[in-house]
């Protein structure tokens, strides 16, 4: 009851601050702005706005990035439907059947369908984020070292094995490369000073939020401009807002992809895009009209629309209850709360119990501002396209130094943010993903303190770990998914080699 | 397709080497540092697994590229013709020069105004862009840092390098 009275207080509250009313509106609409361009992430924009947020109070800052979060997630599907190239990765599921709608003359309805499609996952996200959290703290409470070491190191795998369509191995490889930058600076226990050469600055450790505004600001930046496609804006927008009838039929396919974004979205860094790929994927097989998809229906537009926004929702559950985000804007977003202070983990619920009611309130606020902007603005983000990437792409240089720099007030986090935007670039071009990376420099400090930690208490035994039944799943799990990411790993590389030798041979 | 695929087995080749080496040097560092009490909760610890995990996997991606011909690969990549030619590609002279402007506006950041500075790095990368008309440079290159500059050191209360 009491948690139900923190919600409705919230909602309130926030009702009646019009700074925050403000700032969420305009916080979806640079969000929304920024989804747009093609190369601009969801990340990116939480990269390029997380300084505006410095100086605000926490209410008003989660409420500005979450606000953030949703426009630009959702933002992508404009240039999806319209030019075939979708603004965020999460929105490429959605150009298969939405430029196909573009052609045909549909390409405003089909951005208003993705527009509503986005607004019914993000609810529906919340919905279920603010029923399960609560007990997922109670689960939380009773991890100790082991859990929590295994806890990472499951992120990790995980991650890896996801964010790679078939070779799981440059997912993990990534992913310890992100442990061992996290290796850097003072360690927890003795204070020691690891791998910093005598750097005074590198005693602090790897700055999270400058390193994320290089992977994913600069390197994307840099890799962008070296591009040279133009775009075509097919067909005009026309009308945007579709008959409330179209949705009837499509509530299976609504409540499927919201489940599957959801459950994407709790499983470590996976991302939008995963939840909106399998959504689009399972969309395609379980639906009457499966065969059309690809051709323009509009269900092949909900169904990654419906999910890539409900991994939102998801991606909060283990940041809030384990601080392990589900995805990069919401690690973004985990490096934003510590700058003001916040710590979620299993204590924040005892610590800050009106911080979920306030991540619902915020969810829920900046979906209604994403959905009117998202209708309103429909025509006018479409001509955004036709702004060259040459323009565009250069402005947001000074905004990643900006923000690398505001963060410590140091010069030296502006060049850490150049080499991790160069390391990013070269990792992207060799096709090596890089939300493990961002998973593994979070994660990596929890796994080692945790790991010696367990082993302290246990004087050097491993065999405590198979006297707990939470530690034993996530083993076991570990082992399940080194198991096939090696198996499809090996597929994978004999598949390549038997493709090279058959055309040598022809 | 293939190509793509032989060029990744050659940078697969090298990115394993060099991940072995770093795997070495990374679990020699972590040998090397302090140890309190035992072994298994001093800071080189897990540092030393890491080494040892990259090693492991710098080796399976050796193996996974010499299947795929990547050694002879490798040695096509680091061949001095392939080199010069790819230095000397347009991709590479396009990605270089924006580089090097990124490169050099932040090396100067702190000698001269943020706000100058930025006009010129974004003046000097349209310019090499061919981004717009140069009336068009010169107003955005002047606009936007001022409006920047404004916003978060007067709005925002951000502070600039």
């Amino acid at each position: 009851m009491e948690y139900f009275q923190h919600i409705t207080g919230m909602f309130s509250a926030m009702a009646r601050d019009p700074w925050i009313i403000a700032l969420i509106f305009g916080g979806s609409v640079m969000g929304l702005l920024v989804g747009v361009i093609p190369g601009l992430t969801a990340t990116m924009a939480l990269a390029l706005l997380i300084n505006i947020s410095y100086g605000m109070p926490l209410e008003r800052a989660v409420a500005f990035l979450l606000a953030v979060y949703v426009g630009a997630t959702s933002g992508g599907l404009c240039s999806a439907i319209m030019i075939n190239i979708p603004g965020t990765p999460a929105a490429a599921a959605t150009s298969l059947d939405g430029f196909p709608l573009a052609k045909q003359g549909k390409g405003g309805l089909a951005i208003g369908t993705g527009f509503i499609a986005s607004f019914v996952g993000t609810v529906f996200s919340i919905l279920i984020m603010l029923t399960l959290t609560p007990v997922l703290y109670l689960i939380a409470m009773k991890f100790g070292h082991w859990e929590m070491f295994l806890l990472a190191i499951f992120g990790i795998m995980i991650c890896g094995s996801l964010s790679t369509d078939k070779d799981p191995i440059k997912g993990w490889i990534v992913g310890f490369l992100g442990f061992a930058l996290s290796m850097v600076g003072m360690e927890e226990i003795y204070a020691y000073p690891r791998f910093t050469f005598g750097i005074f600055q590198l005693r602090g450790g790897i700055p999270l939020i400058a390193t994320l505004i290089g992977v994913f600001g600069i390197s994307e930046v840099l890799g962008v401009l070296q591009e040279s496609v133009p775009y075509k804006i097919e067909g005009k927008v026309g009308r945007v807002i579709p008959s409330l009838k179209v949705f009837k039929p499509l509530v299976p396919s609504i409540l499927r992809s919201g489940i599957i974004g959801v459950i994407i979205g709790i499983i470590p860094g996976a991302g939008e895009d995963v939840g909106a790929w399998l959504a689009y994927d399972i969309g395609k097989r379980r639906s009457k009209d499966g065969d059309k998809f690809g051709t323009g229906v509009l269900e092949g537009v909900l169904c990654p629309e419906v999910a890539n926004n409900a991994v939102i929702g998801g991606a909060m559950i283990p940041l809030l209850t384990l601080a392990v985000p589900g995805s990069p804007p919401a690690a973004m977003f985990l490096a934003a709360m510590n700058l003001h202070g916040v710590r979620p983990g299993p204590m924040l619920n005892i610590e800050n119990p009106a911080f979920l009611p306030m991540v619902g309130a915020a969810l829920m606020c900046a979906s209604l501002a994403m959905l009117f902007w998202g209708l309103l603005l429909a025509k006018p983000m479409v001509g955004i396209l036709k702004i060259k990437r040459e323009v565009l792409l250069p402005l947001v240089v000074p905004l990643t130094v900006i923000g690398a720099y505001s963060g410590g007030v140091r010069i030296f986090d502006v060049y850490l943010m150049l080499f991790a935007g160069v390391l990013g670039y070269f990792l992207r071009q060799m096709d090596y993903p890089l939300a493990p990376m961002v998973l593994g420099l979070i994660l990596g400090p929890l796994a080692d303190v945790s790991f010696r930690q367990a082993l302290m208490q246990s004087r050097g035994a491993f065999l405590p770990l198979l006297q707990r039944p939470i530690g034993l799943i996530l083993l076991a799990s570990v082992a399940w998914l080194i198991w096939t990411g090696i198996v499809r790993a090996r597929a994978y590389y004999r598949k390549l080699a038997a493709e090279i030798s058959s055309d040598v041979s022809s | 397709m293939s190509n793509k695929i032989q060029k990744l087995a050659g940078a697969d080749f090298l990115t394993a080497i060099l991940l072995i080496l770093f795997g070495a040097a990374f679990f020699v560092g972590a040998r090397s540092m302090k140890v309190y009490q035992i072994f298994f909760v001093s800071p080189g610890f897990f540092p030393m697994i890491l080494g040892i995990a990259f090693i492991f996997f710098g080796c399976v991606l050796l193996y996974a590229s010499s299947l795929r011909g990547g050694r002879a690969d490798a040695l096509r990549i680091l061949s001095g013709a392939n080199l010069k030619r790819g230095f000397t590609s347009p991709v590479f002279k396009k990605g270089g020069t924006v580089f090097l402007l990124i490169l050099g506006y932040v090396a100067l950041l702190g000698t001269f105004d943020f706000a100058v500075l930025s006009m010129a790095y974004l003046f000097l990368t349209f310019l090499f862009l061919r981004a717009a008309k140069w009336y068009w440079m010169i107003a955005i290159s002047v606009a936007a840092p001022v409006v920047v500059q404004l916003v978060f050191s007067q709005v925002f209360r951000i502070p600039l390098p």
